[in-house]
């Protein structure tokens, strides 16, 4: 059970996948976007048509129809179940397994969209949403589907490298993880904070500062299996070890790309 | 096995999973590699678990999840529409409503009985429409169709007419349908007030000696549009019955079959209401035919509508008969 809004669904292949479920705010703002597209195509075309007269208006009213009932049904069946409100929102509508959303099962939640709307302003929808454990209005429920976040397919963050360090003690492999997942995010943070993070696990390391946030690192090197840096090239003073953390690594842990000198850790 | 030895393993198969993911996800190309995605995807499922369990990088196993749930998405998603099937809709939508012959009688009931009683309230006691219909709104009718025999409007008047009834009686079919969700209260409501409506309007037409331009101008499209109703009326009525009563299964359960069958009602009484419409606009209010023939081609359709909703494509309705297999797919 966790507080998280993420749904769980195992594939026949025994894996786990989840899905991050979209709550009411961010699709009642996916909402309202589409709402002032559809107004305004509605607008626009109908200043078209007024010019066609009489047969305008047959047109304007069919026009007008398809936009109202099978807007959201197109994006959601041709674009991969967003509609362009939600894709700005970077939502998308699934089937309860995960699975594209079937033409059916679109029309149906899209219909159904009026019953969500009753008594007004999308009353229903949001209690219901606000009563499912799944954010799933009365259309979601009848049709069996899911609005999720979209998510990006990021690379992983890469470890910085730096000589690998042995842990003093066993660590399980819970908390081995955690110091790679440290270790892979350690460029998206300042400096202060990676060795304020660093600073907590002060029994481990011994150290506090930079060379605390240094022998994480290091650990989480050695946890990856990685060989020892190879020496550096010889100038006219050997290099010290510091020099040894990738610039924007260096710049996290507080130090500029030339600094030179910290004691350095050692298996 | 350390991660970065892991990585470098594997690192082509993932990458090759993730080509071939982008192929089929853009649609662009269809060929043979694409028959290795079972084989990659399965892998990259075995190296996910693997990840998990040996809890190496967050990074690592998000970028492995991402294609698993790209893969499962591929292989287990339902596939586009095939155009035979689009045919077996054709027999599939009456034996549906066959299959539901209960709600369609009581939809009908709750249509039919209000029009017979205000139409009999009104023949006896002419005043009562004004119970229903606003005096300048019965006036307003009243000239719609007392012109009618007179006047020929031109073709764009037509078109004009066949987009406002489009809009119109489908949008009216869709709220039938849609506030059935509300334990049918809605479906009931909107099926009583527009048997009253037209029962009386009706009714009241004979007293306005318009009743020969009002009823050959009904009867042909009638035979679709109301019965188009009362259809609607069906999915909504099985939406609320779902509410209501849903039986050996738990309400959301019961609510995603019903929406399984409503997916089926509503297209076929959109397909209806447009034929309606078509023929509401083109055709029962073209004065060049006599009422005559209007009635002729009332009774042609109304007979067409029960034939086919009666025998077409019997022997199917054991598929949605029994409420708990085989299901009935979205």
């Amino acid at each position: 059970m966790s507080l998280d809004t993420r749904q769980e669904r195992e594939t026949p292949e025994g894996v786990t996948l989840t899905f991050p479920v979209a709550g009411p705010p961010i699709r009642m703002m996916a909402w309202l976007f589409d709402t002032f597209i559809v107004l305004l195509c509605q607008t626009v075309i109908g200043v078209i048509v007024a010019l066609l007269g009489t047969v305008g208006t047959g047109l304007y009213l069919l026009v007008a129809f398809l936009l109202t009932w099978f807007y959201s049904v197109y994006f959601e069946v041709f674009r991969d179940g967003s509609t362009p409100g939600k894709s700005r929102m970077g939502l998308q509508v699934v089937m309860d397994d995960g699975t594209p959303v079937t033409p059916m099962a679109s029309v149906l939640r899209n219909l159904l969209r009026t019953a969500d709307f009753l008594p007004f302003a999308n009353a229903a929808g949001l209690i219901t949403m606000s009563v499912d454990r799944d954010f799933r209005r009365l259309g979601d429920l009848a049709a069996g589907t899911l609005v999720i976040h979209r998510r990006h397919h990021a690379e992983a963050d890469p470890v910085p490298p730096e000589n690998p360090v042995v842990p003093p003690v066993a660590l399980t492999s819970e908390e081995r993880r955690r110091l790679v997942d440290y270790a892979s995010r350690l460029p998206r943070w300042n400096a202060a904070r990676a060795q304020e993070l660093a600073g907590y696990l002060y029994p481990l390391t011994g150290v506090t500062g930079v060379p605390a946030v240094r022998r994480l690192v290091g650990i989480a090197n050695w946890t990856l299996g990685r060989a020892e840096l190879p020496a550096p090239p010889p100038r006219v003073a050997p290099a010290a070890p510091a020099d040894r953390l990738p610039p924007e690594a260096a710049a996290a842990a507080g130090e500029p790309p030339t600094a030179t000198g910290a004691p350095e850790v050692s298996a | 096995m350390n991660q970065d030895l892991f990585v470098a393993h594997n690192e082509a198969t993932w990458r090759r999973a993730e080509s071939v993911l982008e192929k089929l996800e853009s649609r662009t190309e269809w060929d043979v590699e694409l028959a290795e995605l079972p084989t990659l995807y399965r892998r990259v499922c075995h190296h996910l678990s693997l990840v998990r369990q040996r809890h190496y990088g967050a990074g690592l196993e998000q970028r492995l999840h991402d294609i698993a749930l790209r893969g499962y998405r591929q292989l287990y998603g339902k596939r586009p529409w095939h155009w035979r099937r689009a045919a077996n809709l054709l027999f599939d939508f009456p034996a549906l409503v066959r299959a539901r012959a209960g709600l369609f009688w009581l939809a009908t009931a709750l249509f039919d009985l209000p029009t017979l009683a205000m139409g009999g309230l009104v023949l006896a006691e002419p005043d009562a429409i004004y119970s229903l219909v606003s005096p300048e709104q019965v006036a307003e009718y009243e000239s719609m169709y007392r012109t009618r025999d007179t006047e020929e409007r031109g073709a764009a008047a037509d078109f004009a007419m066949f987009g406002f009834y489009i809009y119109n009686n489908i949008s009216i079919a869709f709220r039938t349908f849609a506030s059935g969700l509300f334990a049918g209260l809605g479906t009931l409501f909107i099926l009583v007030f527009n048997g009253l409506f037209l029962g009386g309007l009706m009714a009241h037409m004979v007293h306005a000696e318009s009743a020969v331009n009002l009823t050959s101008f009904v009867i042909t499209h009638g035979a679709f549009e109301l019965t188009a109703i009362v259809l609607a009326g069906v999915a909504g009525l099985r939406l609320g019955g779902a509410v209501i009563a849903p039986g050996r299964y738990s309400r959301g359960e019961a609510l995603r079959r019903a929406g399984g069958d409503c997916a089926y009602l509503i297209g076929g009484v959109t397909v209806m209401l447009v034929i309606a419409a078509v023929i509401e606009a083109f055709w029962s209010s073209s004065a060049w035919i006599p009422p005559a023939g209007k009635y002729a081609s009332g009774a042609l359709a109304w007979a067409a509508v029960f034939l086919y909703l009666g025998l077409a494509g019997r022997g199917r309705e054991g598929r949605f008969r029994d409420r708990g297999d085989p299901t009935v797919e979205p």
